[in-house]
């Protein structure tokens, strides 16, 4: 049986930027969504910051430990995801946003081994 | 005694490249402040969001550019200033001896930097080669320190035409893009941030807020997303501009044996003016604000 491919840190990177994109041009209404939307964004902000380092230290050969702040966000991705995928089409998200905070999920924890 | 080139065409050429890449170089730091300000602006709205639970912890506001890496990216543009000074001096009739000692100085800074963990911070978004960079810097460096002359002049200029090329690509990719990395891609992903919590802030008070606190609250909405697009362009211009000068500095190289030169003249001339257009650009950036 074919085996999924362990995704790298760009294809993560850009996972990441993807939903950061389709975030940023939501449009949520009402206090709920606009939190669900700020706090994700946030989230994905610390993981791409975590993943611009990670990339620099693999270039220069350094390990470097996973902070706290990156678990934190990435715990915090999985609880919004079933939020974000209920309220996805009503604050105008263009495109599967469950799909691809999957992807910088599986991304993340391969990366980061969290 | 040292031949005077000073009323040479390649000597009143270099002179002009130097001043227009002065004022480049110059222009270029200000471009990563606009990105510090970004970053400062979101650390102070996440702190608004928890000051209820965690109160203010110092360790929470931090600089988007550590100390080493702001110092290598200042160090390169200083290098580059002071290559286009020593320029201006060798080209004179003037000896170059009072401008030595800053030129050695900032050279063996720049010997130092390419082993530096802040120069591989800039390296780390440039498609050039760790190595290469490394050794486009160390040669700036070297030439830096040595005691130069006027005569030298065209050496110097066939020797930097690489390393100079090199620094301007890796500032410049450095700058980068909005959506696959670098200095632009973090200024829209503060930016984003910043405008996602003044909506939620919004929702989550306007019950509390009277109708004149609500339109001012709102009003910064639009505020921030022009700024942002207002930022975000100009430091595409000052990619054109580092992009520019490393075109001006390899035009400048091709005169070596010239006595006219109009397509560098028009360079050097379009570089001023992107030089002068970024003045304005970032003094209007900095009062807005203030």
């Amino acid at each position: 049986m074919a085996t999924n491919p362990v995704p790298t840190i760009p294809q993560t990177r850009a996972a990441a930027q993807a939903l950061e994109n389709q975030l940023a041009n939501a449009n949520p209404i009402g206090a709920d969504a606009s939190a669900t939307v700020a706090d994700a964004l946030e989230a994905v902000g610390v993981v791409l910051t975590a993943l611009n380092q990670e990339e620099a230290a693999q270039r220069s050969g350094q390990m470097q430990a996973v902070g706290q702040d990156v678990t934190d966000a990435v715990k915090q991705l999985t609880a919004l995801k079933k939020q974000l995928a209920q309220i996805g089409s009503d604050i105008g998200i263009v495109g599967d946003v469950a799909g691809g905070l999957d992807a910088l999920l599986t991304g993340c924890g391969s990366i980061f081994k969290i | 005694m040292v031949s005077g080139c000073a009323f040479s065409p390649l000597g009143k050429r270099a002179t002009a490249f130097s001043t227009a890449a002065s004022a480049t170089t110059l222009q270029v730091k200000n471009g990563y402040q606009v990105v510090e300000q970004s970053y400062y602006d979101v650390q102070v709205d996440n702190l608004v969001k928890v000051f209820d639970t965690e109160g203010f912890k110092t360790d929470n506001i931090k600089p988007f550019l550590t100390p080493d890496e702001m110092k290598a990216r200042t160090q390169l543009l200083q290098g580059l200033q002071q290559y286009a000074t020593l320029l201006a001096a060798v080209s004179g009739n003037d000896a170059v001896a009072a401008l030595d000692k800053q030129s050695e100085s900032v050279g063996k800074d720049m010997e130092s930097l390419s082993k530096d963990s802040g120069f591989k911070s800039v390296a780390k978004n440039s498609t050039i080669e760790g190595g290469v960079a490394a050794a486009a810097v160390d040669a700036l460096g070297r030439e830096l320190m040595a005691r130069k002359t006027a005569k030298e002049l065209p050496t110097i200029l066939d020797e930097m035409q690489k390393p100079v090329d090199q620094i301007c690509q890796l500032l410049e990719e450095d700058i980068g893009d909005p959506q696959t990395g670098g200095l632009r891609n973090q200024l829209k992903n503060d930016y984003d941030q910043l405008i996602a919590d003044q909506r939620a802030f919004i929702y989550a008070n306007e019950k509390a807020m009277s109708p004149d606190e609500k339109r001012q609250a709102i009003a910064i909405l639009p505020q921030l997303w022009i700024a942002e697009k207002q930022n975000d362009a100009a430091l595409a211009q000052t990619q054109e501009a580092l992009k520019k000068l490393a075109t001006t500095h390899d035009a400048l190289v091709d005169t070596k044996k010239s006595k006219d030169a109009p397509a560098f003249e028009s360079l050097v001339s379009q570089l001023a003016v992107q030089g002068s257009q970024l003045s304005d650009v970032y003094s209007a950036a900095t009062k807005k604000e203030k």
